[in-house]
């Protein structure tokens, strides 16, 4: 109850004008953020946090979460429209939003994300709400041992999980992981694979490799093929045929619940953040959604699992950086920093010493995303005339988007060129039945893999007991040999079955 | 969208058009924004350094163009100074330079030395201490050695990076108290806090700035620290290490700003002369140090650069002697 009083308390702060402007004016920032392919929110958080030292602390750190969860909006855009997943996060999103897109139904894609966004995003603010402290105070118990289970799991399930052949989907994610371990290793600072260039020093990037895979080899498929949109002629696109039909609602709606519940609690652990979280819901979905089959290849169910996902954890992160002072990413760390320098201490007593900041923050929270809601269905029009444009348009201007977000990244040409032979070799990927997804996922997460078993080893004193010692460590070990027994044991199951059936045609 | 955009655009350069700055005819001054590299994760001690220093150049007009801060994390720090090398003789690069990493450089033996840098000047020096969880089973340090010599390797202390300050804090620990604790390595602060709240490991290394939070809280409490004379405040009931008999056991950490390998002399000097200012206004003193529990201590470029290797001197010594370098 008393938290239901703060939060009305908070409500007020929040609805005054400045802070209503600077939240509506985050949003619409975090939405060309995210939207724009290259920049994230990491970055567009810490281009405005200098603007905000002269701003009450509540107005600037109102504008600036703002920006942080809209921007999980903007993602989806550039990769339902383009193929071109914005930020880490939104790649799941591709895996269905495009297919959608090309088959004509950018709308019902668009939509689909923008209302699961707003259902994951409500959740992760509702619980951060009712149970912040609590839940933060459960993520510690996440320590090394446990975030490396975590992540195995996560990276077990991706080769199986996507893509028709299982075995394809290993070679992508065996290729991931051996591009993460290009660089300076995290643990002690050693050169690996960069054969002496300065370029490779510190690993490959993330942007020119998701804009490589996705977004070129796209261009090269469209030129190759001569891939043209079809029924773009008689597609007439209006808000109204965007919006979702009652049934649609109804398909997505408990995917967005389920997800968004997840995508929070992913949220709340340290270090996992929401490119974990959207993942582990997709797969999660892929496994026991009625529309599974669909899954992959262009289900509004996939689109609302992974953007669900995506804005709960956003919300969610938020509980260690408010209670405990402790960032989750690289977006809620810059926040951090935000707060240190706004004069206020980030720790156990901001609750107390700050009531107004942190219920103002979260009550503006609800309202933020309503505006997220809003404003982005109204660019549903604006963003539906992409659909529209032919593609002898669409491959230079895409190949244009390309080279520009991956070289504002470091502004470095080098990342251009690997950006380049990242699509090329996505290209044949492709030729071969090779799901790129697998490849971005394991290598997203194969250096927070890296890092994690370096610690759980240093803690046990190299003792692999380490990883049984708690019953977290133990349900993920165990959920961890069931994903990677059941499709072999179910295919095992098939073929039989098949065999029967085929003998059954011969004859 | 688009006219958006637009009107972005041209809000930014209106913005930094009205960076009125009057530049005096005969010294230089930077010509374009400054890219201020963090070699550092955001949040953290270098972080919040940089942007303070990036805030009060703006601010007070110290610079014509603003310092663009820049995290370039990676390998304890070893991906900036690599890039700081690829940027020879440009004036318009900096780096904070914390100790840890000056010495790591040696220490870990990367391509790129702190010697092949420029050095510009020193702005703070910063203590270590070392904290422990209020429900912990240890609350003092006489007691956590105790625990240690009793069963030794059974206790972890965690910090961020390996071949740094938190690094060679624990390595003097278990050389002058002849115990065997075991390092954990966590990539930020923030990491080892999280594992020390959530009981994953028994002790972390952190700045006073970097534990703060959780101290007003009672959540950490601050056993010992590494400084030379006893901190203030929250930390007034922690001893230093001389105090309980081990005064070889002394880590001051140094935030330093360094520019790329050949930084033209005359670029050296604005910055030299930025950062001397910056030292000096009342909200750097007031809301940086003091708040951070930092010393105040500005050095030039060439004190900066004597400072430095002396200590790297000491560290080297001190790695070699406990066998972490060969």
């Amino acid at each position: 109850m008393e938290n239901l009083q703060l939060l009305w308390m908070g409500l007020e702060t929040a609805c005054s004008l400045p802070n209503l402007i600077s939240a509506i004016f985050g949003a619409i920032i975090g939405l060309v953020v995210g939207a724009m392919p290259g920049i994230g929110s990491l970055s567009g958080v810490a281009l405005l946090l200098p603007l905000t030292f002269k701003m009450n602390p509540t107005t600037a750190i109102i504008g600036l979460a703002a920006l942080y969860y809209s921007n999980m909006y903007g993602g989806s855009f550039s990769a339902i429209l383009l193929n071109i997943p914005g930020d880490s996060p939104a790649v799941m999103t591709a895996l269905d939003g495009y297919p959608l897109a090309r088959s004509g139904r950018a709308g019902a894609a668009l939509s689909t994300a923008i209302c699961s966004s707003f259902i994951g995003g409500t959740i992760g603010i509702i619980i951060l709400t009712i149970s912040g402290p609590i839940l933060a105070k459960w993520g510690l118990a996440f320590g090394p041992a446990e975030l490396t289970l975590l992540i195995l799991f996560a990276m077990t399930s991706i080769g199986w999980l996507l893509g028709e052949n299982p075995s394809a989907g290993l070679v992508a994610t065996a290729i991931g992981v051996m591009l993460a371990t290009i660089g300076v290793d995290r643990c002690l600072g050693q050169e690996r694979f960069s054969f002496g260039s300065v370029n490779l020093f510190s690993g490959v990037s993330f942007i020119p490799l998701v804009i490589g895979m996705f977004g070129f080899s796209q261009v090269i498929d469209m030129v190759v093929n001569r891939i043209t949109y079809s029924n773009t002629e008689i597609q007439k696109v209006t808000l109204k045929q965007s919006m979702l039909k009652g049934k649609e609602l109804k398909g997505i709606t408990p995917t967005a619940i389920r997800t968004g519940l997840i995508g929070t609690i992913v949220g709340v652990m340290p270090g996992a953040g929401a490119t974990a979280a959207s993942f582990i819901s997709y797969i999660m979905e892929k496994r026991i959604n009625k529309n599974r089959e669909q899954i992959g290849k262009g289900a509004l169910e996939g689109v609302a699992a992974a953007e669900a996902a995506n804005n709960a954890a956003a919300a969610g992160a938020f509980a260690p950086l408010l209670t405990l002072g402790i960032p989750g990413g690289g977006t809620t760390a810059v926040l951090l920093g935000g707060l240190m320098m706004w004069g206020l201490r980030p720790g156990p007593l901001l609750f107390k010493e700050n009531p107004d900041f942190v219920w103002g923050l979260i009550s503006s929270m609800y309202i933020g995303n309503i505006i997220c809601l809003l404003i982005s269905f109204a660019c549903i029009p604006l963003m539906m005339k992409v659909v529209k444009v032919p593609s002898a348009v669409m491959v230079p201007v895409i190949s244009v988007v390309c080279v520009i977000g991956t070289y504002t990244v470091n502004n470095n040409m080098f990342d251009v060129y690997l950006m380049i032979v990242m699509g090329i070799l996505a290209y044949f990927m492709k030729i071969a039945k090779i799901p790129a997804a697998p490849l971005l996922l394991a290598f997203v997460l194969t250096p927070m893999f890296e890092s994690y078993v370096r610690q759980a080893f240093d803690i046990s004193d190299g003792s692999f007991g380490i990883f049984v010692g708690s019953n977290i460590s133990k349900t993920l070990l165990a959920l961890t040999v069931l994903f990677c027994l059941a499709p072999v044991v179910m295919g095992f199951i098939k073929k039989e079955k098949t065999s029967v059936d085929s003998a059954a045609i011969e004859n | 969208m688009k006219r958006f955009l637009g009107f972005l655009l041209v809000g930014i350069m209106t913005v930094s058009l009205f960076g009125g700055y009057v530049q005096s005819a005969s010294k230089w001054a930077p010509e374009r924004e400054i890219e201020f590299v963090v070699p550092s994760s955001p949040g953290g001690g270098s972080d919040l350094n940089a942007r303070t220093i990036a805030d009060l150049a703006q601010k007070n007009k110290f610079s014509p163009y603003a310092l663009m801060v820049v995290n370039k994390p990676g390998g304890s720090g070893a991906v900036s100074f690599a890039y700081m090398n690829t940027k020879k003789g440009d004036s318009h690069t900096l780096m904070v330079l914390h100790s840890g990493q000056a010495i790591g450089s040696y220490v870990n033996n990367w391509n790129v030395k702190v010697s092949d840098l420029t050095y510009i000047g020193t702005v703070a020096f910063d203590e270590l201490t070392l904290g422990v969880k209020k429900d912990g089973k240890y609350k003092d340090i006489k007691s956590l050695l105790a625990a240690v010599k009793r069963q030794p390797r059974s206790i972890k202390i965690g910090g961020s990076q390996r071949g740094n300050s938190d690094h060679l804090s624990f390595e003097l620990i278990n050389k002058y108290t002849g115990s065997e604790f075991t390092y954990v390595m966590f990539n930020s602060s923030g990491e080892v806090m999280s594992a020390l709240l959530g009981g994953h490991v028994d002790v972390g290394i952190f700045n006073p700035m970097e534990c703060i939070g959780q101290v007003a809280a009672g959540e950490v409490i601050p056993i010992v620290t590494f400084a030379k004379n006893r901190l203030t405040g929250l930390f007034k009931d922690a001893p230093t290490f001389a105090e309980i008999g081990y005064e070889e056991i002394q880590v001051t950490e140094v935030r330093a700003i360094a520019g790329p390998p050949n930084m033209p002399a005359a670029a050296v000097e604005f910055y030299e002369d930025m950062l001397r200012k910056i030292t000096e206004t009342d909200e750097w003193k007031q809301n940086y140090i003091e708040k951070n529990l930092l010393v105040n201590n500005y050095l030039n470029a060439a004190d900066t650069k004597e400072y430095h290797e002396k200590m790297i001197d000491v560290n080297i010594k001190t790695f070699k002697e406990v066998g972490y370098l060969k």
